[in-house]
This record gives C-alpha cells, structure tokens and sequence, in this order.
C-alpha cells in the first residue's frame, strides 16, 4: 500500500502554521512579476520563510536578470510526499495551485521516489538529481533527561535501545523512571514525511549492521521485519508532519510533563533548534514570542548512522517547463548557493551546503544538538529498494483502532462543489470510502454518524453504524453505510464526541494507535445552548484527564473541520486535549487530501 | 555536481559535444574563431575549470568540454583539416594521451607541441585529524599514505584503528572521469604502486581490488566537490577525500582537517596544447596574464604568482616531473576504475 498511499496528494494543515503540506501560498512576497518570467518553486514547509525571504531579495536584483529578460520567484509550500505524488500522478492547477519549475523536496529521496513512480508507470523521468541547498540531520529527539537515563552523552544511543526500550514490559521503571511510564515513539508516516522516510531507512540499516547497500535480500529478513515490528510498537501515532508531535509536546512541556505523551520523535536537527528556542513549529507568527521550554530537547544521532535532509533544488524536466524558465531557475539556485544566503540558512537551523560557511550558531551545544556530528552516514538505497521498505512498511507499521465519526447534520446538504452541484456530505462521503482503502487489513475501523433526531424514534444523537472490526472484514461494509448517509438535522457536537471518546478508552487496545476521527461541519448544536459551555468544559476535562498519566489508556482525537462554518477553534481544543491534531477542510473540495492526511496518523 | 555543471554548461555552452571537430560545430559557417597562428584561437576547457577560463580576453570563443570527449575526437581525427583550431588546456598526459592512442602515429598529428606547464597542483590527500591518527597508529602504522588507506578504505573503522561509531572508512576522490580527477587517480594508483612508473599491464586483480575499495563510495563523490561534501557533511561522507592541492585548498587551516601529500608526489601540470592549426596561439594563451592570475586565485601553483591562501608554498614539487605514467596509461587506469566502481 505504501507507494499507493502516497497518492492521494497534498494534505491541509493540522495546524495554523503548518499546513502539512498542503497547498498554499508562500511568497516571493507581494506578487507583482512585471514582465518577468515567473519561476513557481514548491518547496517543504520547514524551510518556507527562509526561501520565500531570499525570493524577495532575487526578484528585482541584478541575480535575477536572465539572458535578455528577468526571472521572478514565486514560492509555494508543498510537504515533499505530496508534491511527489501531485507530480507522479497529475497536477491539477485549480486546486494545488501553479505547477511549479523548481521543486524543493526536503530530501533527494523523494525524486528518487519520484522518479521510481514515474518509471513504473512507463513515463521519462522528471527529477534526475537536484542540487543540495541546505543540509539538516535526522536525528532522534528525546528531553535531555530521559536522554540522560539512556546514559546520553556519554553512551552512543540508536534505534537499538529504542527496540530494547519498545520491548521492555516495564518501560521507562527499567531505567529507573517508572513515572514516565512506558517508552512511547514519535515518528511520522514515511509516504508523507521526509523525517519518517528517513527514520525509517535508518532503522532497516540498523537492524542490517549495514551502513550501505540496503537491498532487497536485507528486507526480506525475518529479522529485519521483526526488527521494524519491534520500532513500530513503540510509535503513538504516525502522521504527515513531525510539527504535530513537537506543538503537543510543547503543550505538554508548558503543562509541566513533557515526558508521557512521547519519549522521542524522529526529526530533523532543526526541529530540535527551533523547539529548544521556543518556536516548535518553526514559525514565529505576528505577536508570537518564543518562550523556551521548560525541559530542553536533545538530539541523538543515531548510533548506527543518520541521513541528511540535503533540501535538494530540483528544475524539473516537464513538459510545462520552458527553457526560459529553468532558466530563471537556475539562476535562482545559484543565487540561494551564494555564501551570504548560505549564511542565512545557518540561521535558520540549517547546515550550509558550503564549504565557505562554517557550521556555528545556532546549531550548538547549547540549542541540544552537536555540531560536529554525524558521524556515520547512511547511503540512500535505491529507488526500487526504497519502494519495496515503504510497502512493507504499511504491513509492519502499529495497527491502529480508529473510530470514524461523521456528522450528518442538514448543513451537510450545503453545495460543496458548485461545478458538479455535490453536497458536502457526497464530497465527504466520496473522501471517507476512499480513505478506507488507507487502512491495512488489520486495523479495526468502526463508523459512528451523528446528527440530532436520529433512529427509528428520532431520540437519538447518535447511531453506531459499524462497530470497530478488522478493515479487511467491514471495508465493504463500511463503504456502503457511508454511501447511504443523508444529511439530517442538528449537530451536537460535544456530547458525540464525548460518547465517541469514552467508548474508544473503553475499548482501549494497547498494541494499537487508539483515535477516533470526528469529521464536523459546524458548531455545537443539540437544540439546547444553555448548557454548551458546560458541555465543553465537561468534555476537554475528560480527554484531557484521558491522555495524562502514566496509566492513561491515550486515545488521540484528530477533528476534521468541514466547511467554512465549522468550529474550528474548539476542534482544535478538542484536538489539544488529547494530544492530537486538528485538520482544516474549510474549502470542502480539499476533504479528499485532507482525509489523505488524518489516515496517515495511522 | 558533475551533472549540475554540465547543466550549467548547456546553459552557457557555445558549443556542445565533441566540438573540436570540424563539422559538428554550431555556426560552422564561420572561421570557427581559430585561424593558423592566430592569438584569438579558441581555448578549449575542462568543466571544473570553467570559472578560471572565463577570465580570459571577451573576445576569445571558450568551449567547455569533457576532456574524455576531446580526447576521443582528436584520437579519432582523420587530420588537421579535420578539427578545428584551438588551444587545449589540459593536465599534460591527457594532451599525450592524444599523440599516444591515434591509430597511426606516424601520421597527421592534430595536436602540436604543449607549451611548459603554466600552472601545478599536486594530488594531496585531507583527511579528519583523527582519522589520521587512528590510522597512524593503526592500519598504516605510520604516515598515511595511498597504499594503506586503499588497503583499509570500505572497511569498519573498528578493524583499522578507529572507533564503532565512526563506521565505515569512507573514501571520496574527484571524480576520474575529468581531466583533475584523473591526475588525482593517477597519483593515488602511484601510491599503489609506490612508483609512478606503471603501465596497463601491470594491472591485476590485486589492483583492481584496491581500486574498488577506494572507489567504494565513488557513487557519493560524484554528487559534488567530495572535498566540499567532506566538509558540509562532516566526517560521515568521507573519512578521507583525494583532490587536487587547488580543490583541497578549503581544508587547509582547520584544525580538524590534515592535507597531506603523500608520497610519491603527483602535479596536475596545466599546459596549453594548440589543436589543429592553431600554431603559437598555445603560447598566447599559456602566456595571458588573466588566465595565470585566475589559475593562482583558485589555487594553482603559477611561476611569478603569488600562491593562494590555503595553498602550501612550502610544499616542494617534483622538477620536472609530473609524477605520472603517461596518457594512454591513465585512460586505461580510469577505464579499470569504472570497471571496478560500476
């Protein structure tokens, strides 16, 4: 399923700053090209502000002056996994936004995989290689003092212990830290995520002993699956973006217990930087101030040897790319490899790709990383080695138990897309039978739908449609109970949730990714307001009290926001409370990517 | 990075391909820019030396070529008549590659006399300083030289001397598919050798072993600079890298990077070679004091100028001597290279 996962495309953002890799806008500032050749660049959103800031400084200099005319950069944030497959697999410009000339994966990997695609599907290759602009780590985030427990920074740590820890029936207590309960494992879904596709490269060569030549004899291991088994164990969750691991466990740091929602989460070196300067998501926002947590991140390098996000520049060899454009590319490319724009990395977080600029601050001892590490790197497999780990990767990843809850209320009948005249509900109908074929056949999926006046006698709230059983024995089911749904009256949004959660803890399994998706497109309303206050209050009081503790049973739950009318700040806060995170689908002809995006959590 | 300049160089290229012959040239309505004897003859370049040819006059036509590609069109040249005049610039033995490899030597040569050499850089070996003195004390038991970073290259650094975590030794050389990386494969294959007197047929499977142990990571080296990847990425790319003095030159002075130039010593002897009938235009162009002045800015040993920082004045060259097997040599060592590296 892996490289068919990577299908659906771009997915919106589980967060104000980041949209994951959705689609959006970025600068090249105002946009105002003149008579210039306009150069679309879609590039990861870790290093957005930095490229959208060096945009501004070309357009208009004298850098940008090509053969007789100018080239004008216009950037675009696009995560690297979905603009891979927005290319493998078509680009439609009305809703991704212009096809770009330059595209900025976080990783080479992803034009190796790009490439792969494209091959297979018996079509010239559109990536080659790119050029290296900024280089970042991944590395292997844990607060200082569990690092300390680990015997960091004097013992070498790798994915090794992590098995070891994953394994350990007594968790952390086996390290003397019975308090922080057992080891829990961030790491994102490698079909999305540069740092995921990276860790999980990383792991497979170590549970090899090899630093080179991964190949397909090593996959086809028995140890090595048990290996990945034994990692995947650990993880919460998975998901499309490292940013969701390290905003909660920001909130988590603010709240004073930064140690049970995630022991460590698989990032880039820049990550750890950014968060240990107060700033988990890399982005300051207007008025923000960056408050440093309370307990500092460290960065491990693995042991067995790490990967570089090398942010490659790629001009793409397409068919809507014209020579004047490549050219400005170009152009645009040297002028980002320029050592005072290469010093402007620095600052951002990123290693320079230049020899000229030496590594200093801010990547320093004191931000909780190593400037004079890695020492041992890993050789990228290849293309068709790196397809083959990414499928069984969807075999060997956590199962997950997902409670899917739809809301049905009579704005759901609302037009969703004027150019067909389908309604929300058929638009997300559409997105959710699809995003079935995301599960593995192993997770256990139920289908709850909530409106006011529901059931034979109108007094219900809520209907269990399909109660949570394998994929692989409701899918068909569960297609047909979604495709029959109907809007219908109001939206009580609280109690459903609070109903939805409840019966997830109940039902808690531990060897599983516990969550429930509440899909909503509106606000809270059961025909009674008097008591909505309450009623939320109640609710984010039992999900947080859910999700704290060492004996919390966590179940995440990740709320999509439908529509322009839904709420989206209390599904935020409802995502907060547990550590999850909140999609934004206010454009109803996005739900497609965005439930793309929530099943990659799984 | 080969690809990215040879990306740059379609971008720029006057002219592309096997380009010192006669008929293959873009506008070859025109005098082709050269002319017999003529000090406006074109000047034919290797890529990694694009930015230094550029110095030269406006008013000279610059081709950049792979120096492989050259060499293959004037062994294969019928004649004179058959190329275009030019100034080749070129480390010596690839202009006596030339001479060496055309079916009849004694016929038309098209390529006459070299001029002395206007610029040397020496192969010179960076490596981390504590790689070096894991190896000192371990795998090389004394000085690092060729022969026994070869023999440990693409081994855990465990068995050599090193620590766990250090991994693999991993070796980078410029890539010997260009005119510098075959001097610098030339010069590593005479550390082998202990001796710069070799030929093809003192190739072995003993040598090729070696090379492929060198070469291990000759896929990595070709991304880029490998001396500049050696020092953006840290001591987990390469452990060690071979270059040219001139592209090493970013290592010297730290003190976490040792340049070393190990025995026996081999030059990049830069001469300027006339194709065809471009006569004394070599002597022109060897003599332009743009060109020199470039050449010692980026690092090259140029006669009256003063050295670049990063370059060791102090290390002494051989006289007269490049420390080199001849051309046709080096072709067949590059050839057993990409055999033993795939």
């Amino acid at each position: 399923m892996a490289l068919a996962l990577a299908v659906a495309g771009a997915c919106t953002g589980n967060d104000d700053d980041d949209d994951g890799g959705g689609g959006g806008g970025g600068g090249g500032g105002d946009f105002d090209a003149g008579d210039c050749t306009v150069v679309d660049l879609a590039t990861s959103p870790e290093k957005l502000e930095l490229l959208t800031d060096v945009a501004d400084e070309f357009n208009g200099s004298d850098e940008a002056q090509v053969g007789d005319g100018c080239a004008f950069v216009r950037v675009q944030r696009k995560s690297s996994g979905a603009a891979e497959s927005l290319l493998a697999d078509g680009w439609d410009e009305s809703v991704e936004g212009p096809r770009p000339v330059l595209w900025s994966p976080a990783g080479s990997s992803w034009a190796s995989v790009l490439d792969q695609h494209l091959s297979d599907a018996g079509e010239p290759a559109m990536a080659g290689d790119g050029t290296p602009v900024m280089l970042s780590p991944l590395v292997i985030a844990m607060p200082r003092p569990m690092a300390e427990a680990l015997g960091w920074p004097d013992e070498p740590i790798g994915f090794g212990d992590i098995l070891t820890l994953a394994r350990d029936g007594e968790g952390w207590g086996a390290r003397g830290h019975p308090e922080w309960g057992p080891f829990r494992l961030g790491k994102t879904n490698p079909n999305f995520s540069t740092s995921g596709l990276s860790a999980l490269v990383a792991q497979t060569y170590a549970a090899t002993g090899k630093t080179t030549g991964l190949s397909q004899e090593d996959l086809d291991s028995p140890q090595v699956a048990d290996f990945a088994r034994g990692v995947e164990s650990a993880v919460v969750h998975y998901g499309d973006t490292t940013l969701t691991f390290l905003n909660n466990w920001y909130r988590a740091d603010q709240r004073g217990n930064p140690y049970q929602y995630v022991s460590a989460v698989a990032v880039e070196e820049k990550s750890v930087i950014d968060y240990n300067t107060g700033n988990p998501d890399g982005i300051l926002s207007e008025g923000e101030e960056p408050r440093p947590p309370r307990v500092p991140l460290v960065a491990i390098y693995p042991e067995e040897g790490t990967l570089y996000s090398d942010n490659p520049m790629i001009v793409l060899d397409a068919e809507w790319v014209d020579e004047q454009e490549a050219e400005g590319a170009r152009a645009f490319v040297d002028f980002v490899r320029t050592p005072a724009n290469q010093e402007r990395v620095l600052e951002y977080g990123f290693r320079p790709d230049s020899p000229e600029v030496a590594v200093g601050d801010p990547i320093s001892e004191d931000n909780g990383v190593d400037p004079t590490t890695p020492q041992t790197l890993l050789d990228l497999p290849d293309a068709s080695v790196l397809s083959s780990l990414l499928a069984d990767w969807a075999d060997q990843r956590k199962s997950a138990r997902v409670l899917l809850v739809i809301d049905v209320s009579g704005s759901m009948g609302d037009e969703g897309d004027p150019s067909t005249g389908e309604t929300k509900l058929d638009l997300a109908k559409g997105a959710a039978v699809d995003a079935l074929e995301q599960f593995k056949d192993d997770d256990e999926v139920g289908l709850w739908v909530f409106s006011t006046d529901l059931g034979d006698a109108q007094d219900q709230n809520v209907l269990q449609l399909v109660p949570p059983g394998r994929a692989g024995d409701v899918r068909e089911d569960l297609a047909n109970r979604i495709r029959d749904l109907v809007p219908t009256n109001g939206t009580p949004l609280y109690e459903v949730t609070q109903s939805a959660y409840e019966d997830a803890v109940e039902n808690y399994d531990r060897a599983r990714i516990n969550a429930v998706v509440v899909l909503s497109d509106g606000r809270n309303d059961d025909g009674d307001t008097s008591d909505d206050r309450d009623q939320l209050a109640e609710l984010l009081d039992t999900l947080s009290a859910g999700s704290e503790g060492q004996a919390s049973r966590p179940v995440r739950v990740f709320p999509i926001g439908y529509g322009a009318d839904a709420d989206l700040p209390t599904l935020r806060q409802i995502a907060e409370s547990t550590s999850g995170a909140v999609y934004d689908s206010s454009d109803p002809q996005t739900i497609d990517r965005v439930f793309t995006a929530v099943i990659s959590n799984f | 990075m080969r690809q990215q300049v040879l990306a740059a160089v379609g971008a720029i290229a006057l002219v592309v391909g096997a380009v010192v012959v006669r008929g293959t040239i873009e506008g070859d309505d025109d005098d082709g820019g050269g002319g017999g004897g003529g000090g406006d003859a074109a000047v034919v370049c290797p890529p990694e030396l694009r930015a230094t040819c550029e110095t030269l006059a406006d008013d000279r036509e610059l081709r950049i070529e792979d120096t492989a590609t050259t060499t293959e069109a004037l062994v294969a040249a019928a004649g004179t008549d058959d190329v275009e005049p030019a100034v080749w610039l070129v480390p010596a033995p690839l202009a006596d590659a030339v001479r060496s490899e055309r079916d009849d030597p004694e016929g038309e040569a098209v390529v006459g006399e070299p001029t002395a050499p206007l610029a040397r850089s020496p192969v010179a070996l960076v490596i981390w300083e504590d790689r070096a003195a894991a190896l000192e004390a371990g795998a090389c038991a004394g000085t690092v030289e060729w022969r026994c970073l070869g023999d440990a290259a693409d081994r855990p650094w465990t068995d050599v001397g090193g620590e766990a975590t250090w991994g693999r030794l991993k070796v980078g050389v410029t890539d010997p598919d260009t005119a510098t990386g075959t001097v610098v494969l030339g010069g590593a294959t005479a550390g082998y050798f202990d001796s710069p007197d070799y030929a093809s047929n003192d190739f072995d499977a003993s040598l090729a072993g070696w090379l492929g142990a060198l070469g291990a990571d000759a896929a990595a080296a070709d991304q880029g600079d490998p001396v500049d990847l050696m020092i953006t990425r840290g001591p987990g790319e390469f452990s060690a890298v071979g270059a040219l003095e001139a592209e090493a030159r970013t290592a010297a002075g730290r003190a976490d990077l040792r340049v070393l130039y190990p025995a026996p010593v081999a030059t990049a002897d830069l001469v300027a070679v006339p194709i065809g009938d471009a006569g004394g235009a070599a002597d022109d162009v060897a003599g332009d004091d743009d060109l020199r002045g470039a050449l010692a800015t980026a690092g090259w040993r140029v006669e009256g100028e003063a050295t670049a920082p990063g370059v060791d004045a102090d290390a002494s060259l051989p006289a007269d001597d490049d420390g080199l097997p001849g051309g046709g040599v080096l072709r067949a060592l590059v050839a057993l290279w990409n055999d033993t590296t795939g």
